[in-house]
Order: structure tokens, then C-alpha cells, then sequence
């Protein structure tokens, strides 16, 4: 009997768990990554949240598990089709056929809400204006600060709900781990510029998981930074390369007015791709405004199998969640197809 | 020479003439002191017999109709001009051939009963002609009248209004009077000779026998009946359209001036309510068509307040883009009707500018352009940063007032009835304009632009930055090479409709790249759906406005869509895959290629992401 092959479309968290976990069943796994480094995200963080964990200790972990003879990684490619050959699947790009499989999983994650949408927040604008994804970086002493080091008492805004629970933008939902990212950045802030002033303008703090609200009462207590509930109205520049922000503060009840060192927009998470339904094959397609994740039939009690037989999906394709869910998830969409291999044999 | 069945259109006609007068005496009593003066003053004038043709050419012809839809405007030229020729016509026969002009008027209306056979020189043959050629017209009209209401697509109307049952029941009287006339017509004639090419041929094919005798006075009764029903129904029903459109149409050209307030029951708004004939022309115009949950359409709207029923959301959905208003035959303002309602909803909303400064002016700094991009205008900054090149390029010294600190234009805040607060607006940014010495106030926003010069009066002109520009390229300050770019524009609507401003814009984008046109420009192009005028309208509705204006500003594949407006840009760009550019920003990017060849849309977009 020749070993089942299984196809993996992303080669983030969630693509790189269920690939470890289906080797470890024994099915020959291709991993197929479109940027020339695999770890999605993840590679581009700093800690996590909430007990600050640095990410690249969880990336590491993963790919030594991943260094398995079953799993063969294919980095720089992008798939753009599924197609069914029989019982089997075709992996395609434009019309190049790449693989033929015996299951697909999609595990192609998130994209950053794009912050120069928000045009009133003055992202690629002013240089003062980051987001949440290029402040790990800049924590990892990856890009020099947007402002002089040396400043005593640096002033910093976090934005949050940048792009998510924004009608506006077509994003209803919400984005479930920016709250405690900010959260979590400006305690790093405050560690990186002990005597800066850190200023977070929220919406709700959603903070569902274990051990978050105790971040946030640690923000509060031991660092100080300041939580004020209300939008950012907009963002102008100031004298040098100041950033000016107007908010309301609703707790207040009145407008306010501040001259930031630093803006940080928390940007929310968007679908990476749709899928286009053709009459038999399956387009990995570029989102346009509105459209949603990718919507799962089962629900409930079944959230990794698409209505077509063999075609899987874990992750963060399927809306906004946090890392320890992934792998969770990637796990169990590993069991779902190891069973669905087993039935077709 | 009398018959009872005269009765029935006697009774009808007399009622209607006491009902009209009363209402119109009602109505123009509710004219403003200022507005009764001046209707008096101009009464005997030019202006009364400019009144009169327009009234020929609008209320007669339908020209206006005509020109947006000529299957339409023939449907109601046809009815409308063709039973003022018959009676006309009727008229001059019946003082031909008594030689008595006096006669009652109900003889003119049953002149073919009373004297079936008529002779005299050439002239009566031109009579009996002309007589049944307009009744011909008229019938002809209600074929197309007819067709509409089976398909509306042959008359070329997407959309047109559901009527209530009254009005119904007006509709079905109106249409029986000119079957009914030809019917009664042709028996006479049938009978006893006489009759034109239409009714004599009628007469002779159905009317002839013998039998046929006793259907004529029967024929002849129904006949007074639709019509003594029909103008009893009138004035109670959108019928009386008919004669309150000619009565506006005076009271316009008497230079009537709006009114302030919501006093749809008296005054100019009671004749503009009354004088919507319902034509549905509005709705084929109106971006929010089939998209909303209310049909709030201007049409709807009017008729929600001629019944006196609940018009606020109504009246808060619509997007005050305008379309309507420039679309009307009847020159309603129904923009303005709209604001004045919602001030009566908003009277008792609490706003609270107290926190308002008061500007000083320690010293006029002189300058060329006052430059004012307006609270929505600091939302887009890439606009403000591009223009401000754009004049540093063109060596033309500004002052940005608003830039560190700034209030509304006030625009917003009048759409949304609080006309009041939108006064201190006007006071505040009046001290801060006038505590500068600059030669013209230049604003990036057609909003602010249109509120400028509408109410501010101030002592310098007022210009929007696509009229400034294109002067500078005029003068030769800026200067730019044709680029191989297609360009769609999208007109703003207080830009183009609101303010008439359609040419400046087209000029700037035709100087660097190929103007490509879509099916909706000018004074039909669709709101973004982002108007600040709708109060209600939902997030989702607005989205899909704007994505139907996405589609048609991409028919011809344009490698920009432009457009003038700091409220307009981002709400198409959200939505749409053809980058969407601010004028000012497209005219900076090709400053980089001035001298160059011309460049293609993917170098461009290698300039903007660097």
C-alpha cells in the first residue's frame, strides 16, 4: 500500500501543527508556503500574550517537529486552485498542475487589515504612525524608533479596533486578539521606556482568556498606562514629526486633544483568501471589500470539513483566533483527516 | 339647446372650479408677507407672459419630459396637448358656428350631439379635421399610458409609482373619457351623419344600424359621467397636479422665494407638493432606488406629505445627492423640502457647540489663497499634503486656517435641520477667514465649497481647489504632459449638481490623461453613498450605492477613477479594485514625469507606493 498524501496550503502555526501531527500518523505530507520563510505571523512577533512567551521559542519548537521525513516543506509557492481528479485532488497554479493529493487542508490564515484604508489615522502618511505588527518589530530592534530614544518621557497611542468593528470599513466582527496585544505592547512599552506615557484608546476590553484580565489590571496597577474609552477621531501632524490625535473620551464625557511621540494602530485581522466556488474545483481567490472568512457548513459540531469530500480547513482562515486555538484546532482537523483517509481506503 | 346628460359634467366641472379656488385662495394666503408683495408687483409684467409660455411649453408640451425620456414626454404631450386642443378647438367651433363666443360651456364639450352636421366653405372641413386629429392624439397618449402600466420597460422607465386606490379610480375615469367621447361621437355620427375621418368611419362601421339608435344618448350620458366624475375626483386626487403645476409655474416666475420652516399645508410648499404629478422620473434617478427598506424616493416622499402621513424616515433616509431635484420636469425643490422637514424633526435636538472659541485676531497675514480643507478634508491628508505642493510648485503663497484647528463649515449640521447651530458655525469661521488678508478662500471640500458661497457672503470669492487648479494650468503655473492614463471622474453632488461645477475638473484630468466616460455623469452621475445628507440610511444600503457607482464608474476600465471630494475618495476606494485618487493627488504624481514620456498606470503606482 502506497502511504496517503495530504496537501497543506499555508505553513503558519496552523499549517506547520497539522502537518507535524499527520506525519506522526504516518501520511506523507507536501507544505505548501507563499512567502520564502514559513511561520506566517508568527515569525514577525516578539512575546506573546499573556505571559509574554518569546515567539520565536513557539516557532522553533515547532519546526524541529516539523523536521520529520514525512513532511516536505515547499516554500515561495502559492497555490491559486483545488481541482478533484477522480477521488483525488490537484493542487494548481494558474494552470501548472504542482501536486495530486489525496486531501487538501487550507491553512492559509490571516492578513493584516491594511491601515492606509484609514486614511484619517495618517498610516504611510507620517512616519510617527505604526502598526501593532511593525512595533514587534521595532521591539526586536528590527527598525529604528520613529522618534529620538533619548526622550525622557515618550508619549505613545494605541489605537485599538483598527479595521475590525468598523462597518465602515465592511469588517463587522472582531478582531478577538488585539485588545490583549495592546494590552500586552504597552507593558512593553513601558518596560522598553520605563517614564513614557502610554495611551490606549479602546472601544470594549475584551478580555475572555486566562490570565488576560490579569494583564490588564497588571497594565493598569503596575505600569500605569492610561485607557481611555473612545475612538480616534483622527490623527495630524504636529511640530517635527509629532503626531496630533483627537478622541472623545466617552467615560467623560468630553473631546480631547493629545501630541503623541508614537501612534500604534492595532490592526484587525482580514480573510487572506476566498473561496471561489466553480462547479467542481476550488479557486483560492483575493478578497474584495466585505467579504467574509471562510465559512464552515458543519458549524458546531464539525468546523474543519468544507462540503466537498477530502477538502479541509484549520486556522485562522476561518476567522479571527489566538495562537493556543490554532494548534488546538490544527490538531483535531489532523484526526478529522487522518478518518477521512481511513473511510475512503 | 339642452339635454340632461349634460348634468353629470356640469355638477363636476362647477364643483371642481369652487374646490380649486378655495384651496389656491387658502394657499396663496399662506404665502410669506414678502411673497404676497411680490406676487402683486409682478403680476402685470413680462414675467407673467414668460409664466404663460413656460406653462405652454412645460404643462402642455412636457418638453422637459421629452428631453429625458421622449417615449414619455410624447405619452404625456399626447393627453395633456391634445385635450387643450379639443377643448380649444371646441371652443373656436362652437363660436364659428353660432357666431356666439358666450355660449355654456358644456355646448363646446357635446357640440357633436347637438349639431351632428355642420357645413359652411373650407373651413368647416378644417374643423371637423382638426377636431378629430386631437382626438385622435389624445387617444393615442392613452395607448402609451395604457403599455406603461402593463410594461413600464416600453416606455423606458425602469421604476415607476405605486398608486393608491383613489388615485386609481381617478386614472380609471380619465381614461374612459376619451373612449367614451369617440364611442359617443361616432354613434352620432353613425346616426345622423356629419363627423370627421376618425368618428364618421367609426359611426358608419358600428353605428350605422338601426338597433344603434338607442345606444346614442346612453353613450353620450357616460360620456358627461366620466368626465363630471373625473373633475369631481381632482382636486382630491394627484390629478390636481394638472392645474396647480400651472399655478407654480406662475408663482416661479413672480420670483417667489422659499420659504422658511415645514408648512407643506399652506403657501409655496402647498402648491409644490401638490403640483407632483408622481411621473416617476425621480426614481430612475435616485442612486438609493431598490436598495433601501423605506421607499424613500423624492416621489414617495412628496406624496407621504401631500396625505399628511408620517414622513421622518422619509425624510432622513434620502442622501440629498440632489439627483432628484435636478431630475424633476415640475423644478419641485425637493431638496429643500427635504431639509425643512428634518428642522422640524430636529428642533428639539440637543447640541452643544458652547465650547465653540472666539478666533482673535492679533494680526492679517496677506496672501494669495486662504486655504480651508474643512473637518472632512483632515481625514484625508493626502489630499491637503498634494494640493499644498501643487501651489508651492505654482509659487502661490497660502495659509492653511484649519490646519491646527477648525470647525465645521456648518453644511453638515444644516443638512441635518439644525440650521441654528450651523449659523455659529458660519460666525466662527467667518472670524477666522476675515482675520486673514487673503485674495481667495480655496477649499478641497465640495461640501464646505457649496455652504461657502450659498451662505456665507464673503468679501472674497470662494473657489474649490479643481476650479483653483484649473486656473493655475491655465495661467501656465502648473504644467503637465498627456500621460497615457485612463481616467474616470466621479462627480461629487455638492460639487457638480449642487454647485454646477462639472467643467473644471474635466479640464484638469483631460490635460494629463484620457477622460473616460460612464453612463452616469453630470447632473445624473450616482452619489457615493456616503452623502453626509442621509440621517438613517443603513451602513449596508450606502455599501451597495456605492458598489453599484463603483460599477459604472469602471465600465471603460480606467486606470484611476478621480474624484473632487474628501468624502467621495475613501468611500469608493474601500470598495473599489481601480485605485481611487483625489484630483489634486493625480495632478502631483505627474509632476514627476513633466518632462518625461509618458508613463503607465503600473509606474504610477510604483511613485505612490514609494
Amino acid at each position: 500500500m502506497t502511504q496517503q498524501k495530504v496537501a497543506i496550503i499555508g505553513a503558519g502555526p496552523a499549517g506547520l501543527q497539522s502537518a507535524i501531527s499527520l506525519a506522526e500518523m504516518g501520511f506523507l505530507v507536501q507544505l505548501f508556503e507563499k512567502e520564502k520563510q514559513p511561520g506566517g505571523h508568527l515569525a514577525h512577533w516578539h512575546v506573546l500574550f499573556p505571559d509574554r512567551q518569546p515567539a520565536n521559542e513557539v516557532l522553533d519548537a515547532l519546526m524541529i517537529s516539523a523536521m520529520n521525513p514525512n513532511i516536505s516543506l515547499i516554500t515561495g509557492a502559492e497555490i491559486s486552485a483545488i481541482e478533484p481528479s477522480g477521488r483525488k485532488w490537484q493542487l494548481k497554479k494558474a494552470e501548472t498542475l504542482i501536486c495530486e493529493v489525496d486531501a487538501v487542508l487550507l491553512a492559509s490564515g490571516f492578513k493584516l487589515f491594511d491601515a492606509a484604508q484609514k486614511e484619517e489615522y495618517g498610516y504611510g502618511i507620517y512616519p510617527a504612525v505604526v502598526t501593532s505588527s511593525e512595533l514587534e518589530a521595532l521591539f526586536m530592534h528590527q527598525k529604528p524608533w520613529p522618534f529620538n530614544e533619548n526622550l525622557e518621557s515618550p508619549k505613545i497611542g494605541l489605537v485599538h479596533c483598527v479595521g475590525s468593528r468598523d462597518a465602515k470599513c465592511g469588517n463587522l466582527y472582531c478582531s478577538k486578539v488585539c485588545c490583549v496585544t495592546a494590552v500586552k505592547q504597552a507593558i512593553e512599552l513601558k518596560k522598553t521606556f520605563p517614564a513614557a506615557q502610554v495611551y490606549s484608546f479602546y472601544m470594549d476590553m475584551r478580555m475572555f482568556g486566562l490570565g488576560y484580565e490579569e494583564l490588564y489590571h497588571q497594565a493598569q496597577m503596575e505600569y500605569r498606562v492610561q485607557f481611555i474609552r473612545g475612538r480616534l477621531s483622527e490623527a495630524s501632524p504636529a511640530d517635527g514629526q509629532r503626531i496630533q490625535v483627537k478622541a472623545e473620551d466617552t467615560l467623560m464625557g468630553r473631546p480631547l486633544k493629545l501630541t503623541l511621540d508614537m501612534l500604534v494602530l492595532m490592526v484587525g485581522m482580514t480573510p487572506s483568501v476566498v473561496l471561489g466556488n466553480g462547479s467542481a474545483s476550488v479557486e483560492l481567490k483575493k478578497p474584495m471589500f466585505a467579504d467574509g472568512f471562510v465559512k464552515m457548513p458543519g458549524q458546531a459540531l464539525d468546523d474543519s470539513r468544507l462540503q466537498k469530500p477530502g477538502l479541509f480547513v484549520a486556522g485562522a482562515c476561518k476567522g479571527p483566533v489566538t495562537l493556543p486555538d490554532v494548534v488546538k484546532d490544527a490538531k483535531a482537523t489532523a484526526l478529522d483527516i487522518c478518518n477521512y483517509l481511513t473511510e475512503v481506503l | 339647446m339642452f339635454h340632461p346628460f349634460v348634468l353629470p359634467f356640469s355638477i363636476g366641472f362647477t364643483v371642481m372650479l369652487v374646490v380649486l379656488a378655495v384651496r389656491y385662495a387658502y394657499w396663496l394666503r399662506g404665502l410669506s408677507l414678502v411673497n404676497r408683495k411680490r406676487c402683486l408687483a409682478n403680476l402685470f409684467s413680462i414675467q407673467t407672459l414668460r409664466g404663460v409660455s413656460e406653462i405652454l411649453r412645460e404643462s402642455l408640451l412636457h418638453l422637459k419630459i421629452y428631453k429625458t425620456n421622449p417615449v414619455l414626454g410624447f405619452m404625456h404631450m399626447s393627453l395633456a396637448f391634445g385635450w387643450f386642443l379639443l377643448i380649444v378647438g371646441g371652443k373656436l367651433e362652437t363660436w364659428y358656428y353660432t357666431g356666439d363666443f358666450a355660449n355654456p360651456i358644456y355646448y363646446a364639450i357635446f357640440f357633436r350631439y347637438f349639431e351632428p352636421v355642420t357645413s359652411g366653405f373650407w373651413m368647416n372641413g378644417v374643423m371637423v379635421f382638426f377636431m378629430d386629429f386631437s382626438l385622435l392624439l389624445v387617444l393615442t397618449g392613452l395607448a402609451l399610458a395604457l403599455a406603461k402600466r402593463i410594461r413600464k420597460k416600453l416606455v423606458g422607465m425602469q421604476n415607476t409609482t405605486r398608486h393608491s386606490v383613489g388615485n386609481r379610480v381617478a386614472l380609471t375615469f380619465l381614461w374612459l373619457i376619451f373612449p367614451l367621447r369617440l364611442m359617443a361621437e361616432s354613434a352620432t355620427a353613425g346616426q345622423h351623419g356629419g363627423g370627421g375621418f376618425l368618428t364618421a368611419s367609426f359611426g358608419e362601421w358600428l353605428f350605422s344600424g338601426t338597433w344603434a339608435a338607442s345606444f346614442e344618448v346612453p353613450l353620450w350620458w357616460a360620456y358627461s359621467f366620466s368626465l363630471g366624475l373625473f373633475f369631481l375626483a381632482l382636486p382630491f386626487s394627484r390629478y390636481l397636479h394638472i392645474p396647480t403645476e400651472m399655478v407654480l409655474i406662475l408663482l416661479k416666475q413672480w420670483d417667489i422665494k422659499q420659504e422658511t420652516g415645514f408648512r407643506p399645508q399652506k403657501g409655496l410648499q402647498a402648491f409644490e407638493v401638490h403640483a407632483c404629478s408622481s411621473c416617476g422620473v425621480c426614481l430612475d434617478a435616485c442612486p438609493g432606488i431598490n436598495l433601501a427598506h423605506d421607499a424613500f424616493q423624492a416621489s414617495y416622499f412628496v406624496k407621504a406629505v401631500r396625505e399628511n402621513r408620517e414622513v421622518q424616515s422619509l425624510a432622513t433616509s434620502c442622501l440629498n445627492c440632489g439627483a432628484c431635484n435636478s431630475a424633476c420636469p415640475v423644478g419641485i425643490h425637493l431638496e429643500g423640502l427635504r431639509l425643512d422637514c428634518r428642522s422640524q424633526i430636529f428642533e428639539q435636538s440637543q447640541f452643544n457647540h458652547s465650547y465653540l472659541p472666539v478666533p482673535m485676531v492679533l494680526w492679517r497675514e496677506t496672501t494669495e489663497v486662504i486655504l480651508y480643507t474643512g473637518c472632512m478634508g483632515r481625514m484625508q491628508p493626502k489630499t491637503s499634503i498634494a494640493f499644498k505642493a501643487l501651489l508651492t510648485e505654482a509659487g502661490i503663497s497660502f495659509v492653511h486656517i484649519d490646519e491646527k484647528a477648525g470647525v465645521c463649515c456648518g453644511r453638515p449640521l444644516a443638512l441635518a435641520g439644525a440650521k441654528d447651530q450651523a449659523v455659529k458655525m458660519m460666525t466662527y469661521n467667518r472670524d477666522l477667514i476675515n482675520g486673514h488678508n487673503g485674495k481667495v478662500l480655496v477649499t478641497t471640500c465640495p461640501i464646505c465649497y457649496r455652504y461657502f458661497s450659498e451662505e456665507y457672503q464673503l468679501d472674497i470669492p470662494v473657489q474649490h481647489h479643481s476650479q483653483f487648479l484649473w486656473e493655475l494650468m491655465n495661467k501656465g503655473l502648473l504644467k503637465r504632459e498627456m500621460q497615457t492614463l485612463k481616467l474616470a471622474y466621479h462627480d461629487p453632488c455638492d460639487l457638480g449638481r449642487g454647485s454646477g461645477c462639472y467643467e473644471p475638473p474635466r479640464n484638469v484630468l483631460s490635460a494629463i490623461g484620457q477622460l473616460v466616460a460612464n453612463q452616469k455623469e453630470r447632473d445624473k452621475a450616482l452619489c457615493c453613498g456616503n452623502n453626509l445628507g442621509s440621517l438613517s440610511l443603513t451602513e449596508t444600503t450606502r455599501q451597495q450605492i456605492t458598489a453599484k457607482t463603483v460599477e459604472v464608474l469602471t465600465q471603460n476600465k480606467p486606470d484611476y477613477i478621480v474624484t473632487a471630494c474628501p468624502l467621495c475618495k475613501p468611500t469608493l476606494s474601500k470598495q473599489s479594485r481601480v485605485p481611487v485618487k483625489d484630483l489634486a493627488e493625480l495632478l502631483l504624481l505627474t509632476k514627476h514625469h513633466a518632462k518625461g514620456h509618458p508613463v503607465s498606470a503600473q509606474q504610477y503606482q510604483k511613485i505612490l507606493d514609494s
